[in-house]
Formats: C-alpha cells, sequence, structure tokens
C-alpha cells in the first residue's frame, strides 16, 4: 500500500517533468545562412569533356567547420528539393587540387557520382572567401544544359546534421560552333605601266619612244607584279613580236647584248640600268627572280614567249620594272613602228 | 377598483417596456477594420442607417464578445481611445470622446462613447469613424460592435421610433505570412544567327546553329563583310545569356586545340605563328591570330584572324529597358573585343583571337542579364601566300556567374 502511493506519487512526478520539459526538448533548428558570392568556375563547358571545376563561395557563419558537400543536380539548386543527377557528370574520379581560404580538407570517400563531400577535423572557421578546385570531372552530356551546384557546410567531419551554411551556384554546358573559311588558289598578277606593290591598282596600258633616230638609244619601262600560293610558284611569260611598220621590222635581240645607237635593234631587261639609264631591279617581299637572259644590267634581248621572271615556290609580291629599247640605223624605213607586248602569269596549283 | 389599478399597474409598464423594445433598428450596419491583426492598432470605420429623420446628439458603440446580454470586453481589446469621431452624415460635425460616465454610456476601455450639439440627421447612410483601436489579442476570433445613438447630447434619450442600436460583427484574423524563394538561374547558349545589328530578333536560347562560314577568302576585301557574297554562311555568332546572379557574370571564350593549336587552320596542320612569315612565304597552312585587337587593312601586310563583339542585341530582352543604343544593356564587351566605340554596334575597332586554348574574358555584367546577346563577327584575312585550303577553328564559351 504504502509502496502504490510511493509509485503513483514517482508517476505523477514524472508527469509533471515530461510536461514541462517537452516544451523545453522541442528546440527549432537553427536556420542555416546563406553564403555569399557563390560561384562556381568552369573549365571547359563542353558535354562530356573532362575538365575541372572551382567552386568559390563566402562563408557566411563564423563557427566550427568540418565539412562542405557540393551537390550537383540539374533540377533545382533549392536544398529542400531532390536533387536529379544531371545526365552525364561524374566527380567519382574527381582529385581535389587546390583549396584556398578554409583549408585542410579531403574528398570524403563517401561522395558520389554528383556530390562531393569535403572533410577536415573539425575546426574554427571564418567568414572568408574560400575556393576548392576539382579536376578530372566529367561535365554532363547534353549541351546547353544548366547544372547546378548545392553547397552546405556543417560542423561535423561527415556532413551530417544541421548545415551552417548553404546556397548553390550554376553553370551551363555549351555548345560550341566552329569558324571555317577557303583560302582559294589565287595567282596574283597585274601589268600596267606602273603598278602598286601589291597590284592594288595600275595605271598605263601604252608606252611610246617617240622619234627613233641613229645617233640615239631610245627607252621606256613598263612594270608587272605577282603573287601566288601555289607552292610551285609561277612563270611569267613576254609573247608578242618585235616593233615592225607594216612589212617593216626593226629586228628583235636574240641574245643579251647591249644597248647601241646607229644599231636596228629591240629588246628587253628586268634589271636598274645605266646604258641607257633606265629600269629597276626586282622589288618585293616575294621570292620570285628574273630569268637570266634579262637579268644582266644593260644586256637586252627579246624572244617571243619566252619566259622573263619566275618564282619557284608560293611567294608574297614582286615588282618586274621592264626596260625596253628601240634603235635604229639611218637606213631604217620611215613609218610607224609599233608592238603589242603581252605578260602571262602561269601557276600550276 | 383596486383590480383596476392592479391591471394598470402591471400592463402601463408592460406598455412601456414594449414601446421601448420595439424602436426600429438601425439597418445596413457594417464595420470596416483596417487592421484585422490580433492585437493591432486598427481604424474601425462603422456604416449603418438610420431608419427615420431626427436628432443625433450622442452615440456610444461597445466592443463585446457576444452581440446581446452583458457586454464583456474582448481580451486585449482597447477602444477608448480617439479623441473625436469622425461623422458622415446629414450634418458633418463630429463627436467629441465622451471621457467619463454619463447615463447611458458607462465608460470603459471597451466603450467609446462621443457627442455634440443635436442636430437632425434625415434618415439614411451613416458613417463614425473611430482611429487607435487596439484589436482583441486572440487570433481568429469574433468580437461585435453595439451601436447606439441618442436624440440628446447626453447620452440620457436614447431611442425614439425608427432610431435605435445595432450590432455589428467583426473579427480578428491569424497573419498569413507567405513566403517564396528565387532560386539561382543560369541560362546560356551559342548558335548563330543571321541578325547583324543589336535591335533584331534574335532566337531565345537554345539558339540553333553550329557554324560560321566565311565562305571563300580574298586578300584584297574584307572578309568579315556581312552578308557573305562568297559562299559563306551569312551568319554571325551569338552567345546569349539570362541569369539572375546580382554579383555579375563573366563571359569567356576558348579555342578548342587542334593539332596544338587554336588557330584558324587547315585541321591538323602545325603551326608556325609569326615567325613562319619570313620572306614573303607563308610556311604553315595557318592563319595568325591576332593576339591583340588589331584593324586589319584594306591589304594587310600580314595575315590574321580574329573576332569581335559587334553589339548586345537585347532583343529578347524583357525584365528591364535594355537597349543597346542607349548603353542601358548590362552585358558589355571588355576591352580587346569592343567591336566599335561607345554604342555603335560594327567591327571599326578590330578583331583579337586567342588560340593558346585558354580561356579569354569578352564580356561581363556587374548585375543580372536578362537574355542579352553578344553578336560575335569573325575576321580572317589571308595574304597571297597563304596556303589554299579549307581553314577552320572551333571556339568554346562560358559564362560564370556570381551568386
Amino acid at each position: 500500500m504504502y509502496l502504490n502511493t510511493k509509485l503513483k506519487h514517482f508517476f505523477y512526478a514524472l508527469q509533471v517533468f515530461i510536461l514541462l520539459a517537452v516544451p523545453l526538448l522541442h528546440v527549432t533548428p537553427a536556420r542555416a545562412a546563406f553564403l555569399t558570392n557563390r560561384s562556381i568556375t568552369v573549365g571547359s563547358p563542353i558535354t562530356s569533356a573532362t575538365t575541372e571545376y572551382r567552386a568559390n563561395f563566402t562563408l557566411t557563419t563564423a563557427t566550427t567547420l568540418g565539412s562542405i558537400n557540393l551537390e550537383f543536380c540539374d533540377n533545382s539548386p533549392l536544398p529542400d528539393q531532390p536533387c536529379n543527377i544531371p545526365p552525364g557528370l561524374s566527380i567519382n574520379t574527381a582529385t581535389l587540387s587546390n583549396q584556398s581560404g578554409e583549408t585542410g580538407f579531403a574528398i570524403d570517400p563517401s561522395s558520389t557520382a554528383n556530390s562531393i563531400l569535403l572533410s577536415r577535423p573539425a575546426s574554427a572557421s571564418f567568414n572568408i572567401p574560400v575556393s576548392y578546385t576539382f579536376t578530372n570531372v566529367t561535365n554532363p552530356s547534353t549541351p546547353n544544359y544548366t547544372v547546378y551546384m548545392r553547397i552546405y557546410t556543417f560542423p561535423t567531419i561527415n556532413g551530417t546534421g544541421v548545415e551552417t551554411d548553404k546556397g548553390a551556384a550554376a553553370f551551363s554546358t555549351s555548345g560550341t560552333f566552329g569558324t571555317s573559311a577557303f583560302v582559294p588558289p589565287h595567282l596574283d598578277f597585274c601589268v600596267g605601266v606602273t603598278v602598286d606593290s601589291r597590284c592594288a591598282s595600275t595605271s598605263g596600258d601604252s608606252v611610246s619612244f617617240g622619234d627613233l633616230a641613229a645617233n640615239k638609244v631610245s627607252s621606256v619601262t613598263t612594270q608587272c607584279a605577282a603573287a601566288t600560293n601555289d607552292p610551285t610558284g609561277y612563270v611569267i611569260y613576254s609573247l608578242g613580236s618585235t616593233m615592225t611598220s607594216g612589212n617593216n621590222v626593226i629586228p628583235a635581240i636574240n641574245s643579251p647584248n647591249p644597248s647601241i645607237a646607229g644599231i636596228a635593234q629591240f629588246g628587253i631587261n628586268m634589271r636598274a640600268n645605266n646604258n641607257p639609264t633606265k629600269g629597276e631591279n626586282i622589288s618585293g617581299d616575294g621570292t620570285g627572280f628574273v630569268m637570266p637572259n634579262y637579268n644582266t644590267p644593260n644586256l637586252y634581248a627579246f624572244s617571243p614567249g619566252a619566259a622573263v621572271a619566275q618564282a619557284t615556290q608560293a611567294t608574297d609580291f614582286n615588282v618586274y620594272t621592264t626596260t625596253y629599247v628601240a634603235n635604229i640605223t639611218n637606213s631604217q624605213p620611215v613609218g610607224v613602228y609599233a608592238t603589242t607586248i603581252s605578260y602571262v602569269a602561269v601557276a600550276q596549283f | 377598483m383596486l383590480v383596476a389599478l392592479v391591471l394598470a399597474g402591471v400592463i402601463i409598464p408592460l406598455i412601456l417596456a414594449t414601446n421601448s423594445a420595439s424602436a426600429a433598428p438601425l439597418t445596413s450596419r457594417s464595420v470596416t477594420i483596417s487592421d484585422s491583426t490580433a492585437g493591432a492598432t486598427a481604424t474601425y470605420v462603422i456604416t449603418f442607417t438610420t431608419p427615420a429623420t431626427t436628432n443625433i446628439g450622442s452615440i456610444k458603440f461597445e466592443n463585446c464578445t457576444t452581440p446581446i446580454g452583458t457586454c464583456t470586453a474582448p481580451t486585449g481589446a482597447a477602444n477608448n481611445v480617439d479623441a473625436s469621431g469622425a461623422w458622415t452624415g446629414t450634418n458633418g460635425t463630429a463627436f467629441a470622446r465622451q471621457a467619463t460616465t454619463s447615463n447611458g454610456c458607462v465608460i470603459g476601455t471597451n466603450v467609446w462613447c462621443g457627442f455634440r450639439t443635436a442636430v437632425s440627421e434625415t434618415n439614411g447612410i451613416k458613417t463614425l469613424t473611430i482611429e487607435t483601436n487596439t484589436n482583441q489579442t486572440p487570433a481568429n476570433g469574433s468580437f461585435y460592435l453595439r451601436i447606439t445613438t441618442y436624440t440628446d447630447a447626453a447620452f440620457s434619450t436614447p431611442t425614439t421610433a425608427g432610431q435605435d442600436t445595432g450590432v455589428v460583427a467583426a473579427s480578428t484574423a491569424a497573419s498569413l505570412s507567405v513566403t517564396a524563394r528565387v532560386q539561382e538561374s543560369l541560362t546560356f547558349c551559342v548558335g548563330t544567327t543571321t541578325v547583324d545589328n543589336a535591335t533584331a530578333a534574335v532566337s531565345v536560347c537554345p539558339v540553333g546553329g553550329t557554324a560560321v562560314d566565311l565562305g571563300v577568302l580574298t586578300s584584297a576585301a574584307n572578309n568579315t563583310t556581312f552578308p557573305r557574297s562568297d559562299g559563306g554562311t551569312s551568319v554571325n555568332g551569338v552567345a546569349q545569356l539570362s541569369t539572375n546572379a546580382v554579383n555579375g557574370t563573366s563571359v569567356s571564350y576558348f579555342a578548342v586545340q587542334n593539332s596544338s593549336s587554336g588557330t584558324m587552320k587547315v585541321a591538323g596542320s602545325a603551326c608556325g605563328g609569326s615567325t613562319a612569315y619570313v620572306g614573303g612565304l607563308r610556311t604553315d597552312v595557318c592563319l595568325n591570330s591576332q593576339t591583340t585587337q588589331t584593324i586589319f587593312a584594306t591589304i594587310p601586310a600580314n595575315e590574321g584572324f580574329g573576332m569581335t563583339v559587334a553589339g548586345t542585341n537585347c532583343s529578347a530582352s524583357n525584365a528591364y529597358s535594355c537597349v543597346f543604343a542607349s548603353n542601358t544593356h548590362n552585358l558589355r564587351a571588355v576591352a580587346g573585343y569592343i567591336g566599335a566605340t561607345g554604342t555603335t554596334y560594327g567591327t571599326g575597332t578590330g578583331f583579337a583571337w586567342n588560340s593558346a586554348g585558354t580561356p579569354t574574358q569578352i564580356a561581363s555584367s556587374t548585375t543580372v542579364v536578362d537574355a542579352e546577346s553578344l553578336i560575335l563577327k569573325f575576321n580572317a584575312w589571308p595574304v597571297a601566300t597563304t596556303p589554299t585550303g579549307s581553314y577552320t577553328v572551333t571556339s568554346v564559351y562560358i559564362a560564370t556567374a556570381t551568386y
């Protein structure tokens, strides 16, 4: 009887204690603070690429920090939502290659294909910027695809319990596009009395010796320029005939010879001469050169259809200046002597 | 006689009582409470219709837990504060607060009485406005305002026919907290577009297209003219960004490495860089990359390849006023890739290209961005000796947002 009374008192006391204590035990979880300055820098956003991820954020709460969980989802950055694993994403083989701010972390073996748990012995942390770089991450396989990285910090070393801070960042896989163009085979060639060094312009298409006389040497010049991307270069030919007036002819110089007043002769070369003082040497950045018969100063020749200049590889522009000499004897029949010289550049490609 | 007196003594009081109880009530009664939160300070606007024309010199309203019977003040209610009750009726004179008990006005914290010189009020809608009431503290609980009008100013002549009391019911309400969170967002895509300005409509992500073909290049013409007439695809590149990252976003690109370089070249070829241009001869099938922004001359002395941001197209942006020409866009090209000065759309300041494969920033924002599109233009200039071939390079674009 006495025992029953004692037990009743005990249970009454216990009930009172429970009634009083239960409200005290109902502790509302502390609300996690949001991490600030959150971003993720992706080394390459190409789908399925093996690349590097760098997670950056600033800790908001200065407290004990033992673990950080980075969770990658394709449906939502919100921490209270289910997380869908982005197709193709794999961070199982990731390596923590760099860490700054709060350091001493290592990847916990419990990490999964879309969740990295960084763990360290729990220690005090500060509200400072932190950064963690992971290499050997495989991107999701869908292009132009948004992926969210949820971030949680914990005082525990295994990502359990109530998180201290949390937040999210996002990145997108990217489509790529290629830029293409075609460089065609080309031979740039121009002829004129004068030409621009890169064939941007030409001027004139005829020259005149004026009145020929037996006691003087007559000379004029024209120019041509050429360039090609043909690996075998080009050849420039001069086509045409010596100067004629009806059936009367000023003979061409068959082999390189000087220009002499009083001798009937017509010839050309591509050098700077001093007899007469006329012409210019080849100029320009190209690798072209003048053929031997036309490459000796003061020696002239003319052979219809002969090659006068050449390049043996792809070459930038060269400008060739052709000097023409026309001399006559006293017996040269009267008349208007003329000729048309055509220059042809040929590349093989 | 005694019987008659007894009957009269019984009947007369009954008649008097009946007259008192038969006065017409105030009709169309209502109260509008400015804040129904429990315990809140609120203004009560009491509206009712008087059934007959008569004087009104004083008025009382009591705040009670029940509509009839003994009036018990609701917990926490306090109504006897406002010094003057505004009145809307035939005569607009307000009622001054009666601070002490007077006849029918028995003062309490839940009772507000007011008086004025009695004036005639035509029957109709009347409004009494009492400010600085404290609502009862129980939430979601009803309370009742009992209204009485008096023909004199001393709360002593309450009713005549057609003028009486009325009751309106009200309730406090529990406050409802509505919360929501806008999640972090980032939509970024690249593609191609036929748009070549900052205003025409650009498709929203995902933007289609994967190739920008400049066609046949010549050394004597601008190879970025648009549309292309030499077999090109007449499209520009486009990189479109939407994000709510308030701390800004950086947009970068890198050239995909092919045979150790991201140079515009014939695929698989090795490039000699600028040293390959010796003696007028290109020895590689690669177009030199313009490592710094360069304006290509009409006839370039040396070949080059580059990209620039011609402008920011705002056609798909709706969240704010975004006009490139008005400089109200948020996504802006950065130095080295600004196609034209100021808010001019174009390529006048030249092109640049980083072939090293490392990310290079081309644009950034300092705040949120809504569907702004960078129009990317490319230019490739061969020289006379640039070997023939199909040149290509693939570029990748990255948006890094900070929330």
